[in-house]
């Protein structure tokens, strides 16, 4: 894909030089390149997924050593490239009968290969479907790479639907419903914020008081539907050092007119004894439930456990990582 | 003058402002002359109170400074009768001298002496704010060769840290600047913490400026020991649960202001917004079970018996 390489290396510089900024707008145009990349392939006659799985492989892995500390990007990556696995896998499923998906195989983590381990039930039923039958000049023509498994379950879906002129209407359906499911990832993305707080009102009720770090989108709209919905809280707000976001943040919410009192970060441990919710939006959320936040949210968590507040953390799932980093 | 040097934030810090005060008082000793008719034991415990309000009027009293006072009114209400002006106010002045070096300046010796016994070598030490305390611990340590590194963690709005720094490493000692936001960051090189206090209550909690309760509370999350430096002059018999309860407020005008970034000026015209309030806190108080020890003059103590201090303390102060 000669035609995508200077849209991919003007991406990975703007993420190299810190241009595009917080995990939502680095998710979203990670997203839609990776839709564009989708859209450039040219599809071969066989192996599609693979190949394109492939491709998007690579790009990512690009993408990912630009910045690794923006998590969002490897998390879309391996989105996407679980869409292209879902799509592959909902043809197969109509080719091969009867199949139930049991084992799942432990890989170690690496960027690509955990999405496979769900397709090893599939590809062993396969496999053995492949050897009884008779060797036949389909599947002799036919490209099978080792380490690429998928192509089994592809071309053995390719060989019972038996014709030729099938797999060219395959292959274009299969890269216009990984394009669409793109698309809805998208969106996903950009609604996130709409879809968490509409359920504000199911936390926040009357005369709450809540704490906050910094400043955070997510948790800035949250407040607002509470504030739409007519309860009554306060919010006091940390200012955050060293970017002191949280004067943003607080001037964001009087605005509305939500009762606001900034405070040092000193004071948090001082003020939380009178806090009801300690609510924050953070990084990227690991997967054995830690969180990266921005700095000084440790010593709040710490706070709150100690007074038994509750610590919330709203965040839109383009932030949720495969990773399981803690200090 | 005293008043003003409080108001401007010129002398902080629990025994500046108690020394200079109790040097205040000296000086208008001395200058005093008892009116006609009346007794000085009365009259001048009534002038001292007088000058106690400007003081709070300046800025509200450390509990280091409340003790002073008592201490000063129990000592004039105590001077027998016969004696004559002169000779009461001699008595008076040997008396305050006399409360300064062996509360302060003695204790601080002690303090230090006994503080030494805990640095050893290789250490990485962190402290919060500026203490006077520990910066003679520290000072003291460099001076006998001990080989250790200092972490000095800084706050808003007031950013004491910043002249402790600037001492410590004039000393050459070798030393790290950070804020308090990332002290969970940094806390997994530190092997102790000495914090020094403001006073120190009944029930052992650790009544201090604030962001020393969120510093203990990391550190004792990593299980490094927590060590408070305070005088024995400064504990009070009072219990506080939280630091709400009492409270000394600053100005909030300094929280919507950071110096050397114009760019922030979200917060410029808060006054105006009724919505709005910025809350600058002063102290807060420190839950005893983050504190490992506690140095005092009168030896290395765990938080539980400060109780027992509090009742030996007053009970020295009568014989004194």
């Amino acid at each position: 894909m000669p035609d995508m390489q200077p849209l991919i290396s003007d991406f990975v510089l703007k993420l190299k030089r810190r241009k595009v900024e917080g995990s939502h707008a680095v998710a979203r145009q990670t997203a839609e390149l990776l839709r564009s990349v989708v859209s450039q392939h040219r599809m071969g006659s066989t192996n599609q997924a693979a190949a394109l799985a492939d491709a998007i492989h690579a790009v990512g892995e690009h993408l990912i050593a630009a910045n690794p500390i923006e998590l969002a990007v490897g998390n879309t990556v391996r989105r996407v490239l679980h869409i292209i696995k879902e799509e592959d896998i909902s043809f197969t499923a109509v080719g091969i009968e009867g199949l139930s998906v049991t084992a799942v195989s432990d890989d170690e983590c690496d960027s690509g290969n955990d999405d496979r381990p769900t397709l090893s039930a599939a590809v062993l039923a396969s496999h053995a479907r492949n050897a009884l039958r008779a060797p036949s000049l389909q599947t002799l023509l036919d490209d099978i790479p080792v380490s690429t498994a998928l192509s089994h379950s592809s071309s053995s879906a390719g060989d019972s639907d038996g014709k030729t002129g099938d797999k060219s209407l395959k292959t274009r359906k299969l890269k216009h419903d990984v394009i669409a499911a793109i698309g809805d990832l998208i969106e996903e993305i950009d609604t996130c914020y709409d879809q968490i707080s509409e359920q504000a009102v199911e936390h926040i009720h009357q005369n709450e008081v809540i704490l906050t770090l910094g400043r955070s989108r997510t948790v800035k709209e949250f407040l607002y539907a509470a504030k739409e919905k007519k309860r009554s809280f306060r919010v006091f707000v940390a200012e955050g050092a060293p970017r002191y976001q949280g004067h943003a943040l607080a001037k964001e919410l009087v605005e509305k007119g939500i009762q606001t009192t900034v405070i040092t970060d000193s004071a948090v441990f001082a003020m939380i004894s009178r806090v009801n919710m300690v609510i924050v939006g953070v990084h990227a959320i690991m997967a054995n439930g830690g969180v990266i936040a921005p700095v000084g949210m440790n010593m709040v968590a710490l706070a709150a456990q100690r007074h038994a507040v509750p610590f919330v953390v709203v965040a839109g799932s383009h932030k949720v990582s495969f990773c399981r980093l803690c200090i | 003058q005293v008043g003003l040097q409080y108001l401007s934030g010129e002398v902080s810090g629990g025994n500046g402002r108690c020394i200079a005060m109790l040097l205040a008082f000296r000086e208008a000793i001395k200058d005093y002359s008892t009116p006609p008719n009346k007794t000085l034991s009365r009259d001048l415990t009534a002038k001292v109170s007088s000058y106690v309000s400007f003081f709070i009027e300046c800025r509200p009293l450390s509990i280091s400074m409340g003790n002073a006072i008592r201490f000063l009114k129990n000592r004039i209400a105590k001077l027998p009768i016969t004696l004559s002006e002169s000779e009461a106010k001699a008595s008076l002045q040997s008396d305050i001298d006399r409360f300064i070096n062996e509360k302060i300046v003695v204790a601080d010796q002690v303090i230090v002496s006994h503080a030494i016994t805990k640095v050893r070598d290789d250490d990485v030490l962190l402290t919060y704010g500026s203490s006077s305390v520990v910066e003679m611990i520290l000072e003291h340590a460099h001076e006998l060769g001990r080989k250790f590194r200092v972490i000095v963690v800084d706050s808003r709005p007031k950013l004491e840290g910043q002249g402790l720094l600037r001492r410590l490493v004039a000393k050459g000692i070798n030393c790290t600047y950070t804020h308090i936001n990332a002290v969970s960051y940094i806390m997994h090189e530190v092997t102790r913490v000495f914090l020094g206090a403001s006073s120190i209550l009944s029930n052992g909690t650790v009544y201090s400026r604030v962001g020393t309760a969120s510093v203990a509370m990391v550190a004792h999350a990593f299980g490094i020991p927590v060590l408070v430096c305070c005088e024995a002059y400064k504990f009070h018999e009072r219990v506080q649960l939280d630091s709400i309860c009492a409270n000394e407020l600053g100005d909030p005008d300094v929280i919507s202001k950071i110096p050397g970034r114009a760019d922030l000026g979200d917060l410029k015209n808060w006054a105006d917004n009724e919505n709005l309030q910025l809350l600058n806190l002063t102290y807060d108080a420190t839950p005893s079970d983050y504190v490992s020890m506690i140095i005092t003059d009168y030896g290395m103590l765990p938080p539980t018996s400060v109780p027992v201090i509090v009742r030996e303390y007053r009970k020295e102060q009568l014989w004194v």
